[in-house]
């Protein structure tokens, strides 16, 4: 163990003193600086930065933890305001408004050696954005990554990618007709569960930062079902009632390439959801169930990037009792950066409700609607403005929709977004 | 028999309790050649000693060290406070020693006409700002990036000595080793990548200066080269018994010796 002589002593408290509200790494300059008048060696500084972090490290755990094990702790937030000009051409009030669309304030806290807590809030939205307890550690030599809470199921790429990296502002009618809940057309067959999971392979190779296979597997509630509490004396306030007892079931697959001058990333997922279908969302917990899968691809080759998804699923009497529908879709979006300011993008995306209907607001968020029909197309065309690269952008973008097969309407209008991620 | 069986077995017990194994594990750019180098060195001296050594980048080598499944974590890179507080959470105590200094080197094709960056052009070049060599003052040609993986201590040094902790481009090729990176680099004419002192006597690149400066024995201990850096042993306390005799050794003016034969720059 490290025994403190007095120059050392007086060296110590003196930084001690300097750093007590901050972090050890903070004395690094001071050290160095030592070092380079000679008053320490390189290896008596060392041993001080190693005191230092332990001190540190029992200072971060007495003044913010409320548990004695907590060994690191993350803030990080997100703010994200919108306006939208839609209309479509039919008799409906047009959408023409300021609104903020995220207000996300998270935590992560390091509890001992493997685990970690995820908290993520949306102050917009009233709900959580996760809410995760995660042991990380490994299978023989593949990383794994185990989760408990609520978070996003591994299906959907758009739809996995973080809200503040979409470069089409929003995500696409395909993405939201498929995975935000069930209105009746809505299939509400993915994004936020509560369940178990787990994430075989290295992280960066998911989120595409470097080469090599992931794959995951989870068992969730069958929908996003926001009561946290208990299920209540009646089950009344049961987390979805009788309707919600069969769990989901989710797998995916996939691999990330880095090569010379760009990256590919593919990757497919399936899942497995007794009880979710039905021709409308009362019909849930009445026998019929419904799958989803996904195949998506992702390359980049220096400043171009395209990406795309096909997205389907089979519905038992998703389209009248007796009468199965398979709504299937697909978008596809290229992009490019010109330097590090600037990123132009158009995306085309396409729904095939099957029978089940689609509304333009089931696919474009904020945009009026009045007809239901089967197919639902729309085209984006934007630019991205970046003020601080991966810290705030401008975001302003044309949008045009087409409802067709069975009543016509057609959408348009603008959306832009201003982005801060702290 | 029965006697000369029992003799037998304890002698061979006696034998096996004599026969000592260190088990070092950790960073490439230690692992990859000096510490096997300076293992053979103390074996000679030492015929009852044998090693295991596994050389798969620093977080392995801090993780050992944590897990106990090693007597030397091998670093060139100093523990994270995470892994400083997952080691307090064990009752492990991380105690760092410094075995010789090395410099980041960065380098090109031996063909590349660019023999001298910035370091705002270094930052801008591997955070992928920059991403056509014409803009550094090269002929036109899409930058190749090789690094090291993300389990390397190099890999994250060079992260806080050259790219004020930016992610590295995303395009950017990730190796398992400093060999890998110097074959890379020696056979694209767009590549560069970095790689320590120990891997520069390979033919096919060369290296950058850093606004003026290149990574030698007197630009490191003066501390004027940008990327230079200690390379350590990391053990659970103080170290013990066979570890400390061995670390005496790397120390020692032999030892060093080695080290400055091998590229690194010794302690003294």
């Amino acid at each position: 163990m490290f025994s403190i002589k007095p120059k050392w002593m007086a060296l110590l408290a003196s930084i001690s003193l300097a750093i007590s509200p901050v972090f050890a790494g903070d004395s690094g300059a001071l050290l160095d600086a030592l070092v380079r008048k000679g008053i320490l060696t390189d290896q008596e500084a060392e041993d001080l930065r190693a005191d230092l972090s332990r001190d540190s490290q029992a200072f971060v755990m007495a003044s913010v933890s409320g548990g004695k094990v907590t060994n690191s702790l993350a803030l990080s937030g997100r703010m994200q305001m919108q306006y939208v000009g839609l209309s479509t051409d039919q008799n409906v009030a047009a959408a023409n408004q300021f609104f903020l669309r995220r207000i996300y304030f998270g935590v992560k806290a390091g509890v001992g050696a493997d685990w970690s807590a995820n908290l993520n809030y949306d102050f917009s939205g009233g709900n959580f954005d996760k809410a995760f307890m995660e042991w990380s550690g490994y299978a023989g030599a593949t990383p794994l990554a185990l989760d408990f809470g609520l978070r996003k199921v591994n299906l959907g790429y758009e739809e996995t990618t973080s809200s503040g990296s979409l470069k089409a502002i929003e995500r696409s009618p395909v993405t939201r007709f498929f995975v935000e809940p069930n209105n009746g057309r809505r299939l509400g067959a993915a994004s936020y569960r509560i369940g178990v999971y787990a994430d075989l392979g290295d992280a960066n190779a998911r989120k595409g930062k470097t080469s090599g296979f992931f794959a995951g597997a989870a068992v969730t509630n069958p929908q996003r079902t926001e009561t946290f509490g208990d299920a209540g004396v009646d089950g009344s306030k049961s987390a979805g009632g009788a309707g919600y007892n069969k769990p989901a079931y989710w797998a995916d697959a996939g691999y990330s390439s880095a090569f010379s001058g760009g990256k590919l990333k593919v990757g497919a997922a399936v899942g497995f959801l007794p009880d979710q279908g039905g021709p409308s969302n009362s019909n849930i917990g009445k026998g019929y169930d419904m799958s989803v899968y996904s195949i998506y691809a992702d390359l980049t080759m220096g400043n171009f990037n395209l990406a795309g998804e096909y997205l389907a699923a089979t519905v038992d009497s998703g389209a009248g009792v007796g009468k199965d529908a398979e709504p299937s879709g697909y978008w596809i979006q290229p992009s490019f950066a010109l330097g590090e300011k600037f990123e132009f993008v158009v995306r085309y995306s396409s729904v095939d409700a099957d029978g089940r209907g689609v509304k333009i607001s089931d696919g474009v968020r904020s945009s009026p609607a009045a007809k239901t029909g089967q197919k639902l197309e729309e085209l984006y065309a934007g630019i991205s403005y970046f003020i601080v690269p991966n810290g705030m952008k401008f975001q302003v973008g044309y949008t045009d929709s087409k409802l067709s097969n069975g009543n016509s309407e057609n959408g348009s209008g603008i959306r832009s977004q201003f982005q801060i991620d702290f | 028999m029965k006697k000369l069986m029992i003799l037998a077995l304890a002698a061979l017990a006696a034998s096996s309790l004599q026969a000592q194994k260190l088990v070092i594990k950790g960073s490439d750019t230690l692992g990859a050649k000096l510490v096997p180098i300076l293992s053979e060195e103390y074996k000679a001296m030492h015929p009852g000693v044998s090693f295991e050594i596994a050389a798969e980048g620093s977080t392995t080598g801090i993780a050992a060290i944590i897990d106990a499944t090693a007597q030397i974590g091998m670093a060139s890179r100093r523990a994270k406070p995470t892994e400083m507080s997952a080691a307090q959470a064990k009752g492990v105590s991380m105690k760092p020693t410094i075995v010789a200094f090395d410099g980041i080197a960065v380098i090109v094709n031996a063909g590349n006409p660019i023999s001298e960056l910035s370091k705002r052009q270094i930052e801008q070049i591997f955070t992928g700002d920059v991403t056509d060599w014409s803009s550094v003052g090269g002929p036109a040609g899409t930058i190749s990036i090789y690094t090291r993986n993300t389990s390397s201590g190099t890999y994250s040094d060079f992260k806080d000595l050259a790219m004020k902790k930016r992610d590295y481009a995303s395009s950017s090729q990730k190796m398992a080793g400093h060999e890998q990176i110097v074959a890379e680099v020696a056979k694209n004419p767009n590549g560069i990548g970095y790689v320590g002192l120990a891997f520069l006597n390979e033919p096919g690149i060369k290296v950058v200066s850093i606004d003026g400066g290149l990574p030698n024995k007197e630009s490191v201990h003066a501390k004027k080269y940008p990327y230079a850096r200690p390379t350590f042993f990391y053990t659970n306390g103080e170290p013990q018994g066979e570890a400390a005799k061995f670390i005496d050794f790397v120390l020692s003016d032999e030892g060093q010796k080695i080290a400055e034969a091998q590229g690194f720059v010794p302690l003294r």
